[in-house]
């Protein structure tokens, strides 16, 4: 069971780990900034996060569930900075031997991550406006 | 006992700035909901991202009742939007 956490400068490179021995099931999501944040236009979004605290809630939601669902693997990306329209501010790759695990602990990883981790976004509207959200 | 609050977010756009500081009385620790009264009195402005959030102490969640001591790190995490 192999958990590893990032959280990196701007827009997340392409491609994700997908090797993962003995997995039958490697589950990627990524998430990728909209145009809109709420009814408005922008252009990016700003990350904000509290990064000791982030990259140790990070690590520990993914060990439990990797124990809980007996995962082979998990990793997570997550930006911090700017991240424009378009681009992936957040990846996740989940690897078991089945799917049902899989895809169970993406969705748990992800509504805690939504719910707890200290991490911030803030619209940027075109032309530089910033929006104080 | 002089405590700072680190701030994030839509917190720290509602007093522009990344840290609320509060003067507790007594030099051997305060309760987090002693913090959280202060901040709310002394500081209006954070009044719903206090009830929406959650201090944390040395980089975890603290229930009301936990005791901040001289030298810990505390925030407030009000609602985050990771993801």
């Amino acid at each position: 069971m192999s958990v590893r956490v990032s959280i990196v400068d701007g827009a997340l490179g392409a491609g994700a780990k997908t090797d993962f021995p003995g997995a039958g099931a490697v589950v990627v999501f990524e998430g990728v900034v909209r145009p809109t944040e709420g009814s408005a236009s922008i252009e990016a979004l700003e990350y904000q996060t509290y990064e000791p605290m982030a990259q140790r809630m990070l690590e520990r939601i993914g060990e439990e569930l990797s124990q809980r669902h007996g995962l082979i693997g998990l990793d997570v990306e997550h930006s911090r900075g700017r991240v424009g329209v378009g681009e992936c501010s957040f990846r996740l790759v989940v690897a078991s031997a089945h799917r049902k695990e899989a895809m169970a602990a993406m969705n748990e990883f992800i509504d805690l991550l939504k719910r707890d981790v200290p991490i911030w976004k803030r619209p940027i509207r075109a032309a530089g406006a910033r929006q104080r959200s | 006992m002089r405590v700072r609050v680190k701030l994030f977010g839509p917190a720290a756009a509602a007093v522009d700035a990344d840290e609320a500081v509060v003067d507790a009385a007594g030099d051997d620790g305060v309760t987090c909901a002693e913090v959280v009264a202060l901040l709310g009195a002394e500081h209006p402005a954070l009044e719903p991202h206090l009830r929406s959030g959650r201090l944390a102490v040395n980089h975890a969640f603290a229930a009301p009742g936990n005791p901040i001591r001289e030298g810990d790190e505390v925030a407030l995490i009000s609602m985050v939007s990771g993801g």
